[in-house]
């Protein structure tokens, strides 16, 4: 196993060198002067110059690629040109916000997403298979946000369970749990759709295997059968969906971060939009790729797990 | 010899068509939530085509008497904060999602389909070089990806489309490749080969064919995921600059007045369902339609 592991360590590097190197490239072909796009209109030459200067625009580019890397490997992602904080203090701070609202809602989507996708699968055809076909695909096509608001209308406007804002800072652990209820669950939705799908065609798939008409055939019980031979081995296809859309549920915790109000690295992403703080954007496109490899590599690893042959390959 | 080879080169060349409108009514018969789709999505197709005729007012026209009109026999939506018909600007917001969606999808079906059978038909250092670069790709996910196009290119219509575009390729370039790769082993296209067919030929005429049918049910399912990831950049704040009417954008004001006017957010968000859940049915039915396991299956 930890051979395993140190071979999917090893992939990931080529991987993410060319993402940097992709990040990279995206930043130097901005139309125009990044000095002079920061700094407005109004700037004086010798401002931008300065900027320039600082921003090491001057140097050669593949210089300037050298250093970004180099910053990257002693994790220096950059400095806020709006706080003069570094993009690593900055997203430290509201790290611990977004992996608890991705978490949660992978929680959400699976505890929704596996008994509902097995369940429809038995029933094919039948009304429970409909109906969650029916909700699987509007789960699929709301947009978070979308999702999001009506949650907040119905349940924080009108009936006021939650709050509309979410707290920051100290606060209990109720009311910071209260405060993850409808951002988990609106996020949570997209994934529980993804896994109902996957679970109920992996599901159909084993159901028609030799081995559950075998394990039938000598009297095992039916809940037995679906429980012990079924469900284990449709959930590996399931394991490998939920890795490639952890990549999904981090780009939607934007979306939701925006619409809940609650701090994390989609509003700091969204606050740099808003004012051209370029070396934030740049730093946290690193940070969220990075995310993202580390959630591939903790796929492949739980991949392992649930599917032993995989370890010995 | 040649007249045999010839034979076996030309795969029977009405089973293409054949194969996907007996699909198509088979789908349709059987599945009547692809019905559903397909006459939703063409319904949004034809308001958007013939958009100033379903409009009541100009998307654009303020009406500063008529702010925040609830929904009304002359404002059916109601109206936003500058008095503008909420109806009228999704009616014309159509159009953007549309064209958008169509173009940046289309033209990453072109390059990653057309990318992904060379990949899979010549292999090779060819094939190394496309699939390392996928790979990298389809580390992000299409939000982000879209995000950061968006933010260092600046929104705009040809950016927007690049950004959905860079990030749909590869989907389509996976979708073609794998069975690029299992068809250059089948006789027809060994035969073709053997006739001395040029491969732009081969992949052309013989290859892309028959993966075509595979091509459309990404297709009308990357078109859902572009029409979500643009209103999704619109409401980040990212889309078709104001005062343009975008659903995400809609969507962003009406986000604002959520408290006191809810219809600003609520029906551009439902146009957005519609759309999406309406391509999404239409992928699903081609896929069930097309998918060789549910066929032997005789369903």
């Amino acid at each position: 196993m930890a051979r395993y592991a140190l071979l999917k360590l090893l992939y990931a590097i080529p991987t993410l060198l060319s993402v940097l190197i992709l990040v990279f490239v995206l930043t130097r072909v901005i139309p125009g002067d990044p000095a002079q796009l920061i700094l407005g209109d109004q700037a004086t030459p010798e401002a931008i110059a300065n900027l320039r200067d600082q921003l090491g625009l001057n140097q050669p580019i593949w210089l300037q690629f050298l250093h970004f890397l180099v910053g990257v490997l002693h994790g220096d992602f950059g400095t806020s040109i709006v706080s003069g904080q570094s993009v690593v203090s900055l997203a430290a701070n509201v790290l611990p916000s977004t992996l608890e609202l991705t978490i949660a809602s992978l929680v959400v989507g699976i505890v929704f997403g596996v008994p509902f996708g097995a369940w429809s699968a038995m029933h094919r055809n039948g009304i429970p298979d409909i109906v969650v076909r029916i909700g699987s695909l509007i789960g699929l096509s709301l947009p978070a946000f979308v999702f999001g608001i009506m949650l907040l209308i119905v349940f924080s406007v009108q009936l006021g369970w939650f709050p509309v804002i979410s707290p920051s800072g100290n606060v209990s652990l109720f009311a910071r749990l209260q405060a993850l209820v409808l951002p988990a669950i609106t996020l949570g939705i997209l994934m529980a759709a993804y896994i109902t799908r996957v679970t109920r065609s992996s599901m159909l798939q084993v159901l028609g295997e030799d081995f559950i008409r075998t394990a039938r055939a000598k009297g095992v019980p039916w809940w037995q059968v679906v429980r012990r031979h079924a469900l284990r081995n449709a959930i590996i296809p399931v394991v490998t969906v939920v890795g490639l859309y952890l990549g999904v549920l981090i780009g939607n915790s934007v979306l939701t971060e925006m619409v809940f109000n609650r701090p994390g690295l989609g509003k700091l992403i969204v606050g740099a939009l808003a004012q051209r703080d370029y070396p934030v954007l740049q730093g946290l496109m690193v940070l969220y790729t990075i995310l993202i490899i580390i959630a591939n590599l903790l796929t492949d690893l739980a991949y392992g797990v649930f599917n032993p042959r995989v370890r010995f390959a | 010899m040649t007249a045999a080879l010839e034979t076996a080169a030309a795969p029977p060349p009405r089973t293409i068509g054949l194969r996907l409108a007996r699909a198509l009514w088979k789908t349709a018969t059987a599945n009547a939530s692809m019905i559903v789709g397909v006459v939703l999505f063409l319904a949004v197709v034809v308001i958007a085509i013939f958009a100033p005729v379903f409009a009541t007012h100009d998307p654009l026209d303020q009406d500063l008497l008529a702010r925040l009109v609830p929904p009304t026999y002359s404002h059916w939506l109601g109206t936003d904060a500058f008095g503008r018909d909420i109806w009228s600007r999704i009616v014309y917001g159509a159009r953007i999602s549309l064209v958008i969606g169509l173009v940046a999808v289309g033209l990453a079906m072109i390059v990653g389909t057309s990318l992904g059978i060379v990949s899979g038909y010549l292999g090779g250092w060819v094939d190394q070089a496309i699939s390392q670069g996928t790979n990298i790709l389809l580390a992000f996910p299409s939000l982000i990806l879209g995000l950061m196009v968006v933010a260092f290119l600046g929104p705009s219509i040809p950016n927007l489309i690049a950004a959905i575009s860079l990030a749909t390729i590869p989907q389509f370039i996976r979708v073609a490749r794998a069975p690029t790769m299992a068809l250059r082993e089948r006789d027809f296209i060994q035969a073709c080969r053997a006739l001395g067919y040029s491969p732009l030929r081969i992949m052309l005429r013989h290859i892309l064919p028959n993966i075509w049918p595979e091509i459309m049910v990404m297709g009308s399912l990357w078109l859902a995921t572009a029409i979500r990831v643009e209103a999704s950049l619109a409401f980040i704040g990212l889309g078709v600059k104001p005062p343009t009417a975008t659903w995400g954008g809609m969507i962003r004001e009406g986000f604002e007045q959520i408290l006191t006017s809810f219809w600003l957010a609520v029906f551009p968000s439902l146009a957005i369902l519609v759309v999406v859940l309406a391509l999404n049915m239409i992928g699903d039915g081609l896929r069930d339609a097309l998918d060789p396991r549910l066929k032997e299956e005789g369903r």
